[in-house]
């Protein structure tokens, strides 16, 4: 399954795409470059902090760190999660899990080709997630469970976020790509 | 029983949707496939965001009475972003209504793909028949750092609205008179 990474640049570009089933290619995202969790102060001159990662028109998209795992059978598990308390907008540490499948058709939209989704919610703050409740995917009911059940991800997989501060540069980040559709998977 | 499909245009002035791009139409045919996006603050909680209105005077019914489903397809979608359909109306000149009046029976939707909502068994009360019928999409957004985006292909029978009521039946007309063939006298 393809994965689209957008990163966060001081001349920002397209998505690039890695395929993380394609044979040989199962290593393409741990062998993406990495940077260090920014602390400020950071140029944004060279790759390793990630922007935007796409996967089946599912944009991972604000969160202080995502980490990309391919499964077998062409599905892949995506990590996104936020724990920087010190951000002022992080009230608590939260994330999410999805295991992307392959489409495949689907009865209850006539039987046509859909996407094959599951997704997990962990939050310190089950209360205040709890209002988004309940949500389903393709593949049925979000589960929302407490943070301490997060599924660390290990730590060759993880990229790093940055917040793209000048509202400028960040808005020429969504400029400069094309847009996606879930049928480009 | 009929559909519509939602269309990216015309453009209408629903006023509960506010990105104007953002409230559309309602009609019986389909058009070359169009996207209409909307993003969502930080942790926002639900609220209209696509709105497909019909003509004025569609149904030009008083009873809407029945079972209601929508097909939604999210091409692009932020990981955080719900979202799920209700049905509504307006007034005929579009400067009153509730486009949000019946929800959903399904949870609400977070992804991409094609959905189907529905909602059955729904009672509007006596509408007046000048009346416009809505579909809205309505979508929060769980995450607190940041804004997401939601994008709907429209145009196509992938984005329809089915009512229990006939959609697209052409106005009487005179029937046309047969072309006389023949001598004699026409009168």
């Amino acid at each position: 399954m393809k994965v689209l990474v957008q990163w966060a640049s001081d001349t920002p570009g397209d998505y690039e795409e890695i395929d993380l089933n394609a044979g040989n290619r199962r290593n393409a995202w741990r062998n993406l470059p990495k940077r260090p969790a920014p602390k400020g102060g950071e140029r944004l001159d060279e790759k390793g902090y990630v922007f935007d990662l796409v996967i089946d028109g599912i944009m991972f998209y604000g969160f202080d760190h995502v980490a990309v795992e391919p499964l077998g059978g062409n599905s892949i598990k995506v990590y996104g999660w936020t724990d920087d308390l010190e951000d002022e907008q992080t009230n608590y540490r939260w994330g999410e899990v999805w295991t992307i499948h392959p489409h495949r058709k689907d009865s209850r939209v006539g039987n046509q080709t859909n996407t094959h989704q599951v997704k997990t919610v962990y939050s310190e703050d089950l209360e205040d997630m709890a209002q988004y409740f309940p949500q389903e995917t393709t593949g049925g009911p979000v589960q929302l469970r407490p943070w301490s059940e997060f599924p660390m991800p290990p730590e060759q997989l993880v990229r790093h976020g940055i917040w793209v501060r000048d509202e400028n540069l960040w808005k020429r980040h969504f400029e400069v790509r094309r847009p996606v559709s879930w049928r480009d998977w | 029983m009929g559909t519509y499909i939602q269309r990216d245009l015309p453009k209408t002035s629903l006023s509960w949707v506010l990105d104007p791009n953002n409230r559309a139409s309602l009609s019986a045919s389909t058009d070359t496939a169009a996207t209409l996006t909307s993003s969502r603050g930080a942790q926002t909680g639900l609220i209209a965001t696509f709105s497909f209105v019909t003509p004025a005077s569609d149904p030009s019914l008083t009873n809407w009475d029945g079972n209601f489903s929508a097909g939604l397809d999210a091409t692009e979608a932020g990981s955080s972003i719900s979202y799920g359909g209700r049905w509504g109306w307006a007034s005929s000149d579009l400067s009153s209504g509730n486009g949000i009046a019946h929800q959903q029976s399904e949870a609400l939707f977070t992804g991409t793909g094609l959905r189907t909502a529905t909602a059955t068994g729904v009672s509007w009360g006596l509408r007046s028949a000048t009346d416009r019928f809505v579909f809205t999409v309505s979508s929060s957004n769980s995450n607190m750092m940041s804004a997401e985006d939601i994008t709907l292909r429209v145009n196509t029978t992938d984005s329809y609205v089915d009512v229990p009521w006939s959609v697209g039946e052409p106005p009487p007309t005179d029937t046309p008179r047969p072309a006389y063939i023949g001598g004699g006298y026409y009168g």
